[in-house]
């Protein structure tokens, strides 16, 4: 059984009894506020505890073409927008609105605004909560149902404690691999159920020399490999970044005190440990429709999976480079943040796109900063598209979901079936391959121009 | 000692029923309910959208054979219910008139959604999960018995049939009491809510 890691502590300081736990941030976004959480508040009649320490966004169902994401798609796109809208006002929460300077995806900008801190129980109705384990704290993704236990009692219950895996990321990357790469090569070698019932430590040296938004890119991923949590011990790197936040906190060192007591100890024990070497990744796309169905871009495509061969319309024993994409995706709450985005511009400077290319800032403040140095005029003079913030083409849920089953080189989350519009065909890689691969209009290395 | 909580009307001990298989490995909530269909502010009659998008492209789909109508179990493969956190999944099985499934094992967020929205979710041996399913499509109207109580799934196709269940402790005590829908609960203690943020150093931060 697993001892003094972070997880443990927070564990420990957050269970009020039995298996029944204490939150400490609950983040909120359109498409899981209402039903059987906000709905279920009001048809009971039950206040949401502790709104101070609740935060929402609107991002799903945006219109990336509009500052304030308007026009929706459909009537009911309106109403799960009202509705939203109605919730954050009856019920006291915080709200980042689109066209107010802090909106965007939810992952993006509650890290960005400084909400997220280390040793925080936190809760979302989304999978991807994981993502703010970056900063060392607890992100459970949740349903609908149990995002209304925490908006109306601050507590869920656990179905039953976490074992916890350290992984150490060891060597060195080269250049043009990234952190998407390296989560990517994470689930394809540990398999798409392999965190099933784990919370992962991601450490090693690698993790140590990371980045705060490359950090959140892994722990973003970690749920694709069946890790309902994933986190990495907060440092100095992580002190850094929250520093100066609108929502840091004020009295700061007295935080940081705190925070460096929550990272898991020296002599922490661990109920596994595996150790990657990453010295000689190469940058990784996915050829299938299971998180773990990725190879290295020299790799040929294995013949493991006929159904998902037959539906992506590859042939084992291909190459997955040189492979044509109808349509290039840049963004996500995985790869929309700045430094995302100065990759991408650093392969696209001076060249031109061959294909449709989407570039979606994770937020306004992204988009803001980005502009500030001059990315937009980078993309737009490749012949790329450059939107206001969303989900956009992560999922069908927004007006820039895919209709004609075309291919995606894509930098979000999710290679499954139907995940980017019916029959959409999705490759994931990092910013650098998306970015590559938008200049050749097919599967490329970014290496070759780096 | 406090008592055991017990709320009698929504005790569920045991289902009986008929099943469809649906074998393969990685299903995810995405192939569940697909995401252009969660743009609705309520779970009411999410059944008409349970595998739509499968379901209209493969006639010979499980959910589309008359000889599976009327089924309240549901088998599945290895990591059933991977991806997405979306509710939607559990309440589209609710709707459709699934009250159990039985898998070689679930994603974590899946499993907390059935368990919180009163779906049993029992695992078993992935190579009885494997037989099970086979069996149910040679016998479609055999049923099968899940015993939350016994920790049992019965079913007799030609002789009889008894497989050990798995299910989470506590998931398979608030299904035993009735406590699953547990908000109510979690509000009763506000004092040892308030008790232990008092406790935590962030909550107290400026």
């Amino acid at each position: 059984m697993s001892k003094n890691t972070l997880f443990d502590k927070v564990n420990d300081i957050h269970i009020i009894k039995g298996n029944q736990i204490l939150i400490g941030r609950k983040v909120i976004h359109e498409v899981t506020s209402n039903p059987a959480s906000c709905e279920r508040l009001r048809d009971e009649k039950y206040e949401l505890r502790c709104p101070e320490t609740a935060f929402a966004v609107m991002d799903h169902i945006l219109n990336t073409k509009s500052p304030d994401g308007k026009p929706f798609k459909d009537a009911d796109d309106e109403l799960m927008a009202k509705t939203l809208e109605e919730n954050v006002r009856d019920f006291g929460i915080t709200y980042f609105a689109p066209g107010s300077g802090k909106g965007g995806i939810c992952h993006v900008v509650f890290p960005e605004q400084g909400i997220i801190w280390p040793g925080m129980t936190v809760i979302c109705g989304d999978s991807h909560t994981s993502t703010y384990g970056a900063f060392g704290a607890i992100g459970f993704g949740v349903g609908s149902t149990q995002l209304g236990h925490a908006l109306g009692s601050q507590t869920i219950y656990l179905d039953e404690k976490l074992k916890i895996r350290r992984i150490n990321f060891n060597g060195k990357l080269q250049k043009g691999v990234d952190a998407k790469d390296v989560i990517m090569y994470a689930i394809r070698s540990l398999g798409a159920k392999g965190g099933n019932g784990l919370a992962h430590e991601y450490g090693g040296e690698v993790i140590d020399n990371m980045g705060m938004e490359k950090r959140l890119t892994m722990c973003n991923m970690g749920i694709e490999g069946g890790a309902r949590v994933a986190y990495i011990n907060p440092d100095k790197i992580t002190f850094d970044y929250l520093r100066g936040r609108n929502y840091a906190p004020k009295d700061f060192e007295k935080a940081v005190e705190f925070w460096k007591t929550i990272a898991s100890d020296k002599n922490a024990v661990y109920d596994d440990v595996k150790d990657l070497d990453v010295s000689n990744l190469e940058p990784m796309v996915s050829w299938g429709t299971a998180s773990d169905e990725s190879i290295g871009i020299n790799e040929k495509i294995p013949n493991t999976n006929k159904d998902a061969l037959d539906y992506m319309r590859i042939n084992a024993g291909d190459s997955i480079k040189g492979t044509p994409v109808d349509v290039v995706f840049i963004g996500s709450c995985t790869n929309g943040r700045l430094s995302d985005l100065e990759n991408a511009a650093y392969i696209m400077k001076g060249r031109k796109v061959k294909v449709r290319t989407l570039i979606v800032p994770g937020s306004e403040l992204v988009k803001y900063e980005a502009e500030k140095i001059g990315l937009d005029k980078i993309f737009k003079e490749a012949g790329a598209e450059w939107r206001y913030p969303g989900c956009s083409m992560c999922l069908s849920m927004s007006p820039d979901t895919l209709m004609n089953k075309e291919r995606t080189g894509s930098t979000s989350n999710r290679n499954f079936k139907n995940r980017q519009g019916k029959g959409a065909k999705t490759h994931l890689m990092s910013p650098y391959t998306a970015a590559a691969t938008a200049i050749e209009g097919k599967i490329a290395d970014p290496r070759e121009y780096l | 000692m406090t008592e055991k909580l017990i709320i009698p009307e929504k005790i569920i001990k045991c289902i009986r029923g008929r099943a469809i298989p649906k074998p393969g490995n990685n299903q995810n909530t995405d192939d569940m309910v697909y995401g252009g269909q969660l743009n609705l502010i309520s779970f009411k009659g999410y059944g008409k959208y349970l595998y739509a998008e499968e379901r209209k492209n493969n006639p010979n789909h499980p959910l589309n054979d008359p000889k599976y109508s009327g089924a309240k179990i549901l088998i599945g493969g290895e990591n059933f219910g991977c991806g997405s956190s979306r509710e939607h999944a559990p309440q589209a099985f609710l709707d459709y008139g699934i009250k159990a499934l039985i898998a070689a094992d679930y994603a974590g967020i899946f499993q907390s959604n059935c368990a919180a929205t009163g779906l049993i979710a029992v695992t078993m041996e992935k190579d009885y999960v494997k037989d099970l399913a086979n069996i149910v499509k040679e016998n479609p109207s055999m049923e099968i018995e899940i015993d939350l109580e016994k920790k049992l799934v019965s079913y007799k196709p030609h002789g009889a049939y008894q497989i050990g269940l798995d299910i989470p402790d506590n998931v398979r005590e608030s299904f035993l009491n009735g406590t699953w829908d547990a908000l109510g609960i979690l509000r009763s203690n506000p004092k040892e809510v308030k008790g232990a943020m008092d406790k935590i150093p962030y909550f107290k931060f400026k």
